[in-house]
């Protein structure tokens, strides 16, 4: 039985790839599994406020504690700080993603 | 005793080879005693439906149709649910595309990736995603 998922985005919003990503992670995360959502490359862009469905989503699964997590030299990359993401977010350096991907069964890319 | 592999495809079977693998993966699977099942999620959801022949000439060249036909998925999924594996698709996306509602190929099962997804998941071994 597959407890965990790590559901990984790499792509920003905008592509349907990334509202997979998300609508897949609130789907585990409901169901009881155990669910991180890991932003990075493009994925980071995710992570900025805005209207709309997919900020909604984001929202919303965080607000259910929903593990929501940025790689920090994705946001440096693209200039993006910290601050500007949308609360809830924790930010791991690049070193900590192979312990993230221990932590679960399965992950997922988007 | 066998594991349940899940894979969950994105992509359809004409922009890259990604579905190809995610069905030849399947069928080594079964072959060597396990199961496994398919979630049709995003493009993958084009490979869920029965071929709509065009009634008059194609206007397609021969050698192009033959190419195109090599690629098509259609009968190997079909077969893959004959043999046990559960082939799901995302009626989400399916919507999003327009084609939900459309007859589905022997097999296929509508679906959603916040039940019939996790329930595949409560069942599984091993989950893999492919698609670009």
């Amino acid at each position: 039985m597959i407890e965990s998922v790590c559901a990984v985005l790499t792509r920003p919003r905008g592509e349907e790839k990334s509202v997979l990503g998300l609508r897949l992670a609130w789907a585990t995360h409901m169901a009881g599994l155990g669910t991180s959502l890991l932003c990075l490359e493009d994925g980071v862009y995710n992570l900025l406020p805005g209207p709309g469905y997919p900020v909604e989503m984001l929202l919303n699964f965080i607000k259910e504690s929903g593990r929501t997590l940025a790689v920090a030299s994705s946001l440096a990359q693209r200039n993006l700080d910290p601050s500007q993401l949308v609360e809830g977010v924790e930010v791991i350096e690049e070193a900590e993603v192979a312990g993230l991907m221990e932590d679960h069964q399965a992950a997922l890319f988007f | 005793m066998g594991k349940t592999l899940t894979i969950v495809l994105t992509a359809g079977s004409q922009e890259n080879q990604d579905a190809a693998l995610a069905v030849g993966l399947a069928e080594a699977a079964i072959r060597r005693g396990h199961r496994a099942n398919i979630f049709l999620y995003g493009n993958g959801c084009n490979l869920a439906n029965q071929e709509a022949p065009f009634g008059g000439p194609l206007g397609i060249r021969q050698n192009l149709q033959e190419h195109l036909d090599a690629q098509k998925l259609g009968q190997r999924l079909t077969g893959l649910a004959q043999r046990g594996a559960q082939v799901v698709t995302c009626h989400t996306t399916e919507y999003a595309r327009g084609t939900e509602g459309l007859a589905y190929l022997p097999g296929v099962q509508r679906g959603d990736v916040g039940h019939a997804f996790t329930d595949l998941l409560v069942g599984s071994d091993v989950l893999i995603g492919l698609g670009r």
